[in-house]
């Protein structure tokens, strides 16, 4: 049975807790906005990580992946590509850092190469899970736009098939923290506010508790 | 079952209504052209459209709106609208009013007149048609004075804003779901004015607060409750009077209210209750993730004037830009999103063949 609980309360308390700003117009946020963009990149953080999931997902078609790919590139700042920093500085695309405890050592790649690279893992199988929890950070503000940082929690299963049996060749739990943007942007429309991931580095490499 | 999907998807791109759908219909009205409360009012049309689409996403029900603010909050467009309603045995009929209210000194009645553009008008009468319509369950709000105004129209009596959005499932169910009758309701009694600030009016400020803490403790939910708790938070500025004839109901809610049934029998005209189902099947995770895609290019392509068409997303405070996106930008994302669970359509403009150009939605996640 489907159990859809959507709480009103936060959504009230935001509601009555003061009065929002216009914030699509200006350079400041109210503290109530920056609860709710706080609120969304929780929002995107678990779509990112279930997006990644199904994108290391053996079982599903290529295409399909590639679509949730380029969804998944559309939430980093300059889509994942070379972008223009808030300050005007050119920057080269947002990158995952990856580990490995086998290595014991770290690098960082492109997000794009990173996020092709998980079609080609050489497992038979790939699971990579969220856990529940995540956290980020209060947004600060720097010059025009807002910074924050967000925790995540992944672990890594790479399965092979050894004798017929799926058998788990390598196995980790990452904290992983994502640079947030909070930026304003301008279409055709007008300027907007828009929430951008930026560098992602690995914090910790765990073996998984077994 | 590949088939049947599309089968399905085919029926909702024909212009889906649900078979035996459950409705919420909301009636707003709003005098937001008052110089002094309109804009209080304007915002108040926002959260309270926001907050009935959300009750009804919540409890399974389709949301149908009529929204008359303006020029357009009138005592016509009011009966009009009551009038037009498609009222079913398990359906909610759901008015409110924000604006001037004031009674007369012959009035009998302890519900107020609102003052509408073409005249005043008194809550009882609208109350009345709503219940004449036979509805589950009938509620008529007014968040305006009741003060004696000797020679009617009056001036200078603030109004109010209401606060409400979407709801704990259980909590709404109870409230909403399982209950039968009708309840009147304004923010105070005879002879007072209500008082409104900055952030709403006072009883609505007080009424949603009752809500809040009343989902969060878990005590008996009953709407008397619920109105008691609020008017002992305010009863030291105005006290809030309502008549409730509300017993406990079998409203037919199903475990799987969620999942529609469909037919074919709509119009090819875009209803903003059905938008919101078919948005919900694009984004809901219960899909194949390939058939999602599918479905997502088919709505983008049927729906929309031009995958460049606005589609903006709305906090819960009914004003908050979350996002704006291309048509085919927020198609792709909600194609490919998680625990994306359904939508309150705020707005919907739409070109001359009926497409749409320009789209506000607010988005329910689960949590």
């Amino acid at each position: 049975m489907r159990k859809y609980f959507v709480r009103l309360s936060l959504c009230l308390l935001f509601l009555i807790a003061g009065a929002f700003s216009l914030p699509a117009q200006t350079h400041e946020l109210s503290l109530d906005d920056q609860r709710e963009f706080q609120e969304r990149v929780g929002q995107m953080l678990d779509i990112f990580q279930k997006r990644l999931s199904l994108i290391a997902n053996k079982g599903r078609a290529n295409n399909l992946k590639r679509n949730y790919i380029n969804q998944t590139l559309t939430m980093f700042i300059g889509n994942g590509e070379a972008y223009t920093d808030p300050y005007g500085n050119p920057k080269p695309a947002a990158t995952m850092e990856i580990s490995s405890l086998k290595t014991n050592q770290k690098r960082r790649l492109p997000i794009k190469r990173y996020l092709n690279n998980l079609l080609y893992l050489p497992y038979s199988q790939v699971d990579i899970t969220q856990a529940e929890t995540y956290h980020v950070s209060d947004l600060k503000q720097e010059g025009d736009h807002y910074v924050a940082t967000a925790t995540i929690f992944q672990e890594f299963v790479g399965y092979r098939m050894i004798d017929g049996r799926r058998v788990p060749a390598y196995r980790d739990v990452t904290k992983k923290v994502i640079t947030i943007y909070l930026m304003m942007e301008e279409d055709i429309n007008g300027r907007k506010w828009v929430i951008r991931f930026g560098n992602v580095s690995v914090s910790e490499t765990l073996a998984p508790a077994e | 079952m590949k088939y049947v999907k599309w089968i399905v998807a085919l029926l909702l791109l024909q212009g889906a209504t649900w078979l035996n759908a459950q409705t919420l219909h909301g009636i707003i009205l709003a005098d937001t052209e008052d110089p002094k409360i309109g804009r209080f009012c304007e915002k108040d049309v926002q959260l309270m459209h926001l907050f009935m689409g959300g009750v009804a996403q919540t409890i399974g029900y389709d949301y149908s709106d009529y929204i008359l603010a303006g020029g357009d909050c009138t005592s016509g467009n009011a009966m009009e609208a009551i009038r037009s309603l498609q009222v079913g045995p398990q359906d909610i009929v759901f008015f409110y009013y924000t604006g001037h209210g004031a009674r007369s000194m012959q009035d009998t009645s302890p519900f107020p007149q609102m003052k509408l553009k073409d005249t005043m008008y008194p809550l009882y009468r609208i109350a009345d048609q709503i219940e004449g319509r036979s509805p589950r369950l009938s509620i008529a709000i007014t968040d305006a004075c009741n003060s004696f105004i000797a020679g009617l129209p009056s001036k200078g009596i603030s109004g109010g804003n209401t606060y409400l959005s979407k709801g704990s499932s259980d909590f709404y169910k109870s409230l909403f779901g399982q209950t039968k009758g009708k309840m009147r309701i304004t923010s105070s009694k005879i002879g007072q004015d209500s008082k409104a600030t900055e952030d709403g009016g006072l009883f609505t400020i007080a009424f949603l607060s009752t809500l809040i803490e009343k989902e969060q403790d878990g005590s008996a939910i009953s709407w008397e409750n619920i109105l008691s708790a609020t008017k002992s938070k305010i009863e030291d500025v105005h006290v809030p009077y309502w008549e409730l004839k509300i017993d406990r109901a079998n409203s037919g809610l199903s475990s799987e209210e969620a999942q529609p049934s469909v037919s074919a029998s709509g119009s090819v005209n875009l209803q903003s209750s059905s938008l919101d189902k078919v948005l919900a099947r694009v984004s809901s995770d219960d899909e194949d993730e390939g058939y999602r895609v599918r479905l997502s290019s088919e709505v983008l392509k049927k729906y929309f004037a031009s995958p460049r068409s606005i589609v903006e997303v709305i906090g819960r405070n009914g004003s908050t830009l979350l996002a704006r996106e291309s048509a085919s930008q927020f198609m792709g994302r909600i194609s490919t999103s998680f625990k994306l669970q359904s939508f309150v359509v705020l707005d919907v403009q739409k070109n001359a063949q009926g497409r749409i150009e320009r789209l506000r939605v607010h988005e329910i996640y689960r949590k």
